[in-house]
């Protein structure tokens, strides 16, 4: 059954375009047709981490506008037939969109595709609304900082205020040496406040700056510790289940956390 | 979304849900007749058009309409999931009122004045009980209590680190400047004038004030206030604030603002399963927690005060003192 998962965060700059990107690359490698909605108007970043900027000539907003076919506007990824962009317009505003569009493209969408994946805006105002719009379920971006954290709580509350069903979460950028010395928040820290299923651990990672320059999501390559991490949340994603890294050789906390965290909720 | 034009039904429609800003929140008043689905449905859209609840409480004016405690508990959850708002009391107001749409002052004395002769619930207590409205009506929005001699910035201490020292009426930091003698001295006594024992119970400690029930964690940006007692059944994340004229008790981790007696009541509790709060107010002290990494918690605790400084002593079930 076909499944639409907008990736959101509240706080801006935390890995969601990241996320969307290496999320989709993954589900894509594992045999799953999906389209990547870019709803960050005025503010593209997908194509470029995709790397297919140079493709781009309809967008999300000539869609909805009626000046080209859904179809006309999807660009095909260059490493997997099964995986297309639908780009966002970088010269509107978000203003240029309505939930009930979203909610309508969406629809359209997931009638072709196995997962449409939006990736969110920062902020919780109109962007956001409609990244959430025609979206069956979230996924939480959070990094290990208090800000991130108290973000995507805000974020929680306005999804359960629109009745959508509970979130999963995906912590981004964790430095396992900074968790032990006790200078970042741990995992556990962050599903206390949260309270929410942990889909995945992404550690902080310089081939995720390398790849997303390069316009190659770290997935695909079989080097990058991020690009692990990904593909096991995708493989979660699909429903298996596959224990989390151990991103911390020395105690393995990680390991235990999915237990722990099985018994708790 | 079915957009419907607020002008096509003006002042007269009776099928109208209407809304007024007051200076406790917003005051709905529900048409007299018509289907509750869609009644429901109105209050929620005339609340967003109102541009959301400023003083996080509503007060409905049911206009003659029979509210049973299922619609009651319906109205009360739509508010609250949907809009971080209490559904404060519910009045009984005349049929035929026909107000200004918004609070001006005129219209707002008016309003008090009259509900001397309303009949005023209980939320909580869904309409079994009824009671003469006493005391203010409602938690007054933007409260942050009035303390003379002292200004909001005069933070008296209360961090767990300290309690002892706190308790023992010296804090490490020491009370803040100027709260001296501003701060309400606290009866150790119990019950104060609002806890009215029941005939027949003397010795038990009952309170009768109505309790709102919160079955859910309260996560940042969601806000809670209530002309009476909250419990919360969950979590009130950071970000998350309660703030109450009586007791407010969480049934797991405060980590948010909670302001207990907020009408100025110098004997209101927070109480906690795990007391980490970034800052609690009772009547008109506020405490902050102490600055760098906070000390966990592990078991249930108390925040009140105790001559005039607010302390955090461990929960003891009343009568094992
Ligand atoms: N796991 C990681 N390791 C290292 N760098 C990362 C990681 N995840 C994201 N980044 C970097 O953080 C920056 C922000 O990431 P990204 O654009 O995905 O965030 P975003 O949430 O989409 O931001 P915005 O709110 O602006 O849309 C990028 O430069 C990205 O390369
Ligand atoms: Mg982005």
């Amino acid at each position: 059954m076909s499944e639409v998962i907008v990736i959101t965060s509240g706080k801006g700059g935390v890995g969601k375009t990241t996320t969307s990107a290496n999320l989709g690359a993954a589900l894509a490698s594992l045999g799953k047709s999906v389209v990547l909605i870019d709803a960050d108007i005025g503010l593209r970043n997908l194509d470029v981490v995709m790397g297919l900027e140079n493709r781009i000539v309809y967008h999300l907003v000539d869609v909805v506008e009626g000046y080209c076919r859904l179809n006309q506007a999807l660009i095909k990824d260059k490493r997997f037939d099964n995986l297309c962009l639908l780009p966002a317009a970088q010269t509107k505003d978000k203003t240029a969109v309505t939930p009930d569009q979203m909610r309508q493209l969406c629809k359209e969408l997931k009638a072709e595709f196995d997962f449409v994946l939006v990736d969110s805006p920062a902020g919780i105002e109109q962007g956001f609304k409609n990244a959430i719009a025609g979206a069956d379920t979230a996924i939480i971006v959070a990094t290990p900082e208090v800000s991130s954290v108290r973000d995507a709580d805000r974020i929680i509350g306005l999804l359960e205020a629109e009745s959508m069903p509970p979130p999963r979460l995906i912590c981004n950028r964790i430095r396992p040496a900074m968790v032990r010395r006790g200078d970042m928040l741990g995992i556990s820290d962050i599903l206390d406040i949260l309270a929410i299923e942990l889909l995945g651990v992404v550690p902080d990672d310089e081939s995720i700056v390398v790849s997303t320059n390069r316009g190659e999501p770290a997935a695909l390559s079989q080097g990058s510790r991020a690009g692990v991490a990904f593909r096991n949340i995708a493989r979660r994603v699909l429903g298996e289940d596959v224990p989390f890294m151990n991103l911390d050789e020395t105690n393995g906390f990680l390991g235990r956390l999915k237990r722990m965290f099985g018994s708790t909720r | 979304m079915a957009r419907r034009d607020p002008d096509d039904r003006g002042p007269a429609d009776p099928g109208a849900v209407r809304v007024m800003a007051t200076r406790s929140g917003l005051r709905v008043r529900l048409p007299r007749a018509g289907d509750v689905e869609r009644v429901l449905e109105d209050l929620s859209r005339a609340v967003v058009e109102a541009g959301g609840v400023r003083g996080g409480a509503v007060t409905v004016d049911a206009a003659g309409r029979a509210l049973d405690a299922a619609v009651l508990r319906r109205m009360e959850t739509l508010l609250l999931e949907h809009h971080g708002a209490a559904l404060l009391q519910v009045v009984e107001g005349q049929a035929d009122d026909g107000g200004p749409e918004t609070g001006s002052p005129g219209s707002r004395a008016r309003g008090r004045s009259r509900q001397g002769h309303r009949r005023v619930r209980g939320v909580a207590a869904h309409g079994e009980r009824e009671q003469a409205p006493e005391g203010p009506a409602a938690v007054p929005a933007g409260a942050v209590p009035q303390r003379s001699g002292a200004s909001g910035e005069d933070v008296a201490a209360a961090g767990r680190a300290e309690a002892a020292d706190v308790a023992s009426g010296r804090g490490a930091e020491g009370p803040a400047p100027g709260a001296d003698g501003a701060v309400p001295v606290l009866a150790r006594a119990r019950p104060g004038p609002a806890r009215a024992a029941a005939d027949g119970m003397q010795g038990l400690r009952v309170d009768m004030t109505p309790t709102l029930l919160v079955r859910r964690t309260l996560r940042s940006g969601q806000r809670v206030r209530f002309n009476g007692n909250v419990v919360v059944l969950g979590d009130v994340n950071p970000g998350a604030e309660i703030i109450a004229s009586g007791d407010i008790v969480v049934m797991g981790t405060l980590r948010g603002v909670a302001h207990a007696g907020a009408t100025g009541s110098a004997e209101a509790i927070v109480a906690a399963f795990r007391l980490q709060p970034v800052q609690l107010r009772v009547g008109a002290v506020i405490g902050r927690a102490p600055d760098g990494h906070p000390a966990r918690a592990d078991a249930p605790e108390v925040a009140r005060l105790r001559d005039g400084a607010l302390v955090i002593e461990r929960f003891l079930p009343q009568g094992s003192e």
